[in-house]
């Protein structure tokens, strides 16, 4: 029966694993090993990050802020405002998704 | 006249409620499943149950007649009604849906009676309260039923209400929690569908969003501001934090709401449930919204002309629909969109109410050794007379709909929110506590809600907010000053700063 367990990364690559991938090693019987490489779901979060990081940072830059006051005819600061906290939330709910474990509860 | 296809959509509808109705009945065997559906609910079901139980006459027509009264000062009511779903979800559901499983609860009340020690004061307590808010809110229901089927009809305050409610109170007492559920699945479909189709269609007919913006922006330029300052000024910052908090948890703690955590099949559900919730609603609640603002439009144009009734901004999505769409047969599905929405929270609202009396005041107070065939009957026949009275107290509609609805919500939130967050997370809690918080809540929400309502005095923010903090401070007080409950009971109920352990 296979066995499964986190692998034994480099601190560098430790960061690696926590932010882009969710890397296991699964040994089996016969000795050979198999590295399982799958997006991990901290990837998801930091691609919201970004979005929403360049979202504020388009607003900073003045040329933007005036594209902003154009856009749908509402004030930057509408724009911002509920824009972020609706993103905001979404990461948030994002986040409860994935780091919720279901054995816990069972 | 009525139109004869626009007559048969909404008879077709009915019809469909109460089929469901008349299946679901036969399902019912005994209080659990009456009141929780056997906890058997699959994950649709029991999500779209969290979002037509929040979703109510508000949603339709409150919201865009606030939009259209107030404009965008009022858009965090759409971030914030998603949001209480998501609240109640993870913070009251992901806990106390593992206590009721063990321990067996049917109503929140078995869970306040556990925790707090107290089978009859603060279960009673807590029934009575949770009776006469989802009253107060089944009022402000029954009033949304009426506008459609009078708009549609031409029919009469009075018959548009009965109709409405003879309707509803049918299926939801022969079909109890299985009928409530599966009526709000097709209701909350019918919904979601209708919105993303119409409301797009009155946006378009007001010149499209930017357009909208713009002429709001014209007419007034705070309209297009987040918030409004200055004197007579609604929604000022501080008012719209308290509109928040108001929403968010009022909402998520309501009675009708948090009962439905009980009835989820399996814990592993709330994974996800909170951010699907959170995301169709929070579309469905920005484009009705929108539809709202593009009222503003219509109305400046001279496309559509409100009616003279002190709560003519509640029509404005209901007249929006008719300048945007020439014809009988779509303002048909509209009407049954509209009804949809309204109805899959008056019957939640009426099942609770019912079994509040009939669970935690008749089996659990008055007579323990009932059989659980006669609390059925009880739980049935206490149906039928909420909705009778809250009939009678719907004759006379209020000046504004969602006003109505928020002061109930905001009963709800000063009455139920400290007991139960204090419950769950704060070991030190007690019963004296919750009993002086929860009657400190309810009396000074009803008195700060008079002072707003009879403009006596100016308030800043929400009056909920004020009954909010005296609860919490009520709780804070008596708790350090009285017993601590239990260790076992903590135990038992899972109390403690987590929300998983």
């Amino acid at each position: 029966m296979a066995q499964t367990r986190r692998d034994d990364f480099s601190m560098k690559n430790r960061m690696w694993q926590c932010f882009f991938v969710s890397s296991e090693r699964e040994l089996n019987t016969s000795g050979s090993t198999t590295y399982m490489i799958r997006p991990g779901k901290n990837y998801i979060i930091i691609i919201f990050f970004d979005i929403f990081w360049k979202f504020f940072d388009y607003v900073i830059c003045e040329h933007t802020t005036k594209y902003f006051d154009s856009m749908f005819g509402l004030p930057t600061i509408t724009i911002v405002l509920v824009g972020g906290t609706f993103l905001l939330i979404l990461i948030a709910l994002l986040y409860w998704g994935l780091t919720f474990k279901e054995s816990l509860h069972d | 006249m009525i139109d004869p296809v626009a007559a048969g959509l909404v008879v077709i509808y009915f019809i469909a409620m109460v089929g469901i109705g008349v299946w679901a009945s036969k399902k019912i065997h005994n209080m659990s499943d009456y009141v929780v559906a056997g906890r058997s609910l699959d994950f649709w079901v029991f999500t779209l149950l969290m979002i037509g139980s929040v979703c109510s006459g508000m949603s339709l027509l409150g919201v865009s007649g606030l939009g259209y009264k107030f404009a965008w000062p009022t858009i965090w009511e759409q971030l914030a009604v998603p949001l209480s779903i998501a609240f109640c979800i993870i913070f009251f559901g992901t806990k106390m849906h593992l206590v009721a499983k063990k321990s067996g609860y049917l109503t929140v009340q078995d869970y306040l009676a556990h925790r707090f020690e107290s089978q009859t004061a603060l279960r009673g307590m807590s029934a009575t309260a949770g009776i006469v808010v989802s009253m107060i809110y089944l009022a402000g229901q029954y009033t949304a039923i009426s506008i459609v089927l009078m708009w549609l009809f031409g029919l009469p305050h009075w018959m548009a209400l009965l109709i409405g409610a003879a309707i509803v109170t049918f299926y939801t007492v022969i079909g109890g929690l299985y009928a409530v559920a599966w009526t709000t699945l097709v209701q909350g479909l019918l919904l979601i569908l209708g919105v993303l189709i119409m409301a797009p269609i009155v946006i378009m007919a007001a010149g499209g969003f930017t357009h909208i913006n713009e002429v709001m922006a014209a007419v007034n330029p705070t309209n297009v501001d987040p918030w409004v300052t200055g004197a007579g000024a609604v929604f000022t910052p501080e008012y719209i934090l308290s509109f928040v908090l108001l929403l968010t948890i009022g909402l998520a703690c309501a009675p009708h709401v948090i009962n439905n955590i009980l009835c989820a099949k399996d814990v592993k559900y709330f994974k996800w449930a909170p951010l699907v919730a959170f995301g169709i609603y929070a579309v469905v609640m920005f484009l009705l919204k929108f539809s709202g603002f593009a009222g503003i439009v219509l109305v400046n144009d001279g496309l559509i002309q409100l009616p003279k009734v002190p709560n003519a901004s509640d029509f404005i999505f209901v007249y929006g629909i008719q300048a945007a769409m020439p014809s009988m047969f779509l303002w048909g599905i509209f009407a049954v969109i509209v009804l949809a929405a309204v109805m899959s929270t008056t019957d939640r609202l009426m099942l609770t109410i019912g079994t509040y009396f009939s669970w935690d005041i008749y089996k659990k107070i008055l007579k323990p050794d009932a059989p659980d065939k006669h609390v059925l009957l009880v739980s049935q026949i206490s149906v039928f007379i909420a909705a009778a009275v809250t009939l009678l107290l719907a004759i006379t509609p209020p000046d504004m709909l969602v006003w109505l609805i928020w002061a109930g919500i905001g009963i709800m939130f000063a009455t139920f929110a400290v007991p139960m967050l204090a419950g769950l997370y704060w070991r030190r809690a007690t019963r004296e506590g919750a009993l002086v918080s929860m009657a400190l809540g309810l009396i000074t929400s009803l008195v700060f809600g008079g002072i707003s309502y009879f403009k006596l005095a100016k308030l800043p923010m929400h009056f909920s907010f004020y009954a909010f903090v005296i609860a919490v401070v009520a709780m804070i007080v008596v708790s350090l000053m009285t017993k601590q409950t239990s260790e076992k009971v903590l135990e038992e109920t899972m109390t403690g700063w987590y929300i998983r352990k």
